[in-house]
């Protein structure tokens, strides 16, 4: 379903790119209120400078419509529930868990991608990778933003397949 | 502060939908009126098993959301009240949710497929309303939300 709200405001987003005001992720002042769904990935304002991201994650192809934890990130959480963001530490398990060391405590998260988390994980600086106080939530910063992976603290379910989503819709 | 009001007519809308041929067509007759009910409530069910499979939430009615939330439209008379309300639920266990995830604009999403439904044209005036900046493009499928 393609949805289309044209502003003349929003002509030079990128394409899949979402805009809200800026009040309302007022908590951390660099990051912006958009967020592109198809890279999951939220901007800062030095991208609206133009800067370059220190690295890039494979474009997401994977197809999941599920926005349960673990799965995909939806913005309003983002913009309005995921600050303040703290160091963390993270390295992969095995299948989809990580372990992460969120203020000293170790614990086990889990994502749908684990493989597009390894890589971010792989490719980011010390000190880049964060995570939203209370929640399981891990943003890896790549200088003109930040990668949201929305994780889950208890094993996830597989994602489906198209065939199942089409079959839901159907029922 | 009131304490928050749901219904329970949407929970399991898989075994709604499978007693509800039942439900407006007893004798088999199928009338016109029965027909019509029969329509509006598949349209809703099948709304909210979506919600509940992609874990989102929209109106299913006027003053509906599809977790069951009911707005009293006297208390909250603004048209974006259930963005707003805290109170909702998660579908399935029903247990209170610190933030809640809405979709987006819709294209008839609850009725016959070239009229817009009243609810889909409110709920797509409070995606507006609420997000007034924001951009959906054309991703292709499942970037709608």
């Amino acid at each position: 379903m393609g949805l289309i709200a044209p502003r003349d405001q929003a002509k030079s987003l990128k394409k899949g790119a979402l805009l809200m005001s800026e009040e309302i992720n007022n908590q951390e002042p660099g990051m912006l209120p958009v967020f592109t769904m198809k890279t999951q990935k939220q901007l800062n304002v030095t991208a609206k400078e133009g800067s370059k991201p220190n690295f890039v994650l494979d474009p997401e192809t994977y197809y999941c419509p599920w926005y349960h934890p673990g799965h995909n990130f939806h913005w309003i959480p983002i913009f309005n529930h995921s600050q303040p963001r703290i160091p963390i530490e993270a390295r992969w398990l095995e299948g989809k868990a990580f372990e992460v060391v969120v203020e000293g405590k170790t614990a086990v998260w889990y994502h749908h991608r684990p493989e597009r988390l390894k890589q971010a994980i792989s490719k980011a600086q010390p000190g880049d990778i964060k995570a939203t106080v209370g929640r399981p939530w891990i943003f890896i910063s790549t200088g003109d933003g930040a990668y949201a992976f929305n994780c889950d603290e208890e094993p996830i379910k597989d994602c489906p397949t198209k065939n199942d989503s089409e079959v839901s819709k159907n029922e | 502060m009131n304490k928050p009001v749901y219904t329970d007519e949407f929970v399991n809308p898989v075994v709604a939908l499978s007693r509800l041929r039942t439900k407006y067509f007893p004798t088999g007759n199928k009338g016109y009126i029965a027909t019509l009910g029969y329509e509006t409530e598949r349209a809703q069910l099948k709304a909210v098993l979506l919600d509940q499979y992609e874990n989102l939430h929209s109106l299913v009615d006027d003053y509906i959301c599809s977790c069951g939330l009911i707005i009293d439209p006297k208390v909250n008379p603004e048209p974006d009240a259930i963005l707003k309300l805290k109170g909702h639920r998660d579908h399935v266990t029903l247990k209170r949710i610190s933030y809640v995830s809405f979709r987006g604009k819709l294209n008839n999403r609850l009725f016959f497929k070239d009229l817009e439904h009243p609810v889909d044209a409110k709920w797509n005036y409070i995606v507006d309303f609420y997000f007034p900046e924001i951009v959906f493009s054309v991703q292709g499928e499942n970037y709608d939300n």
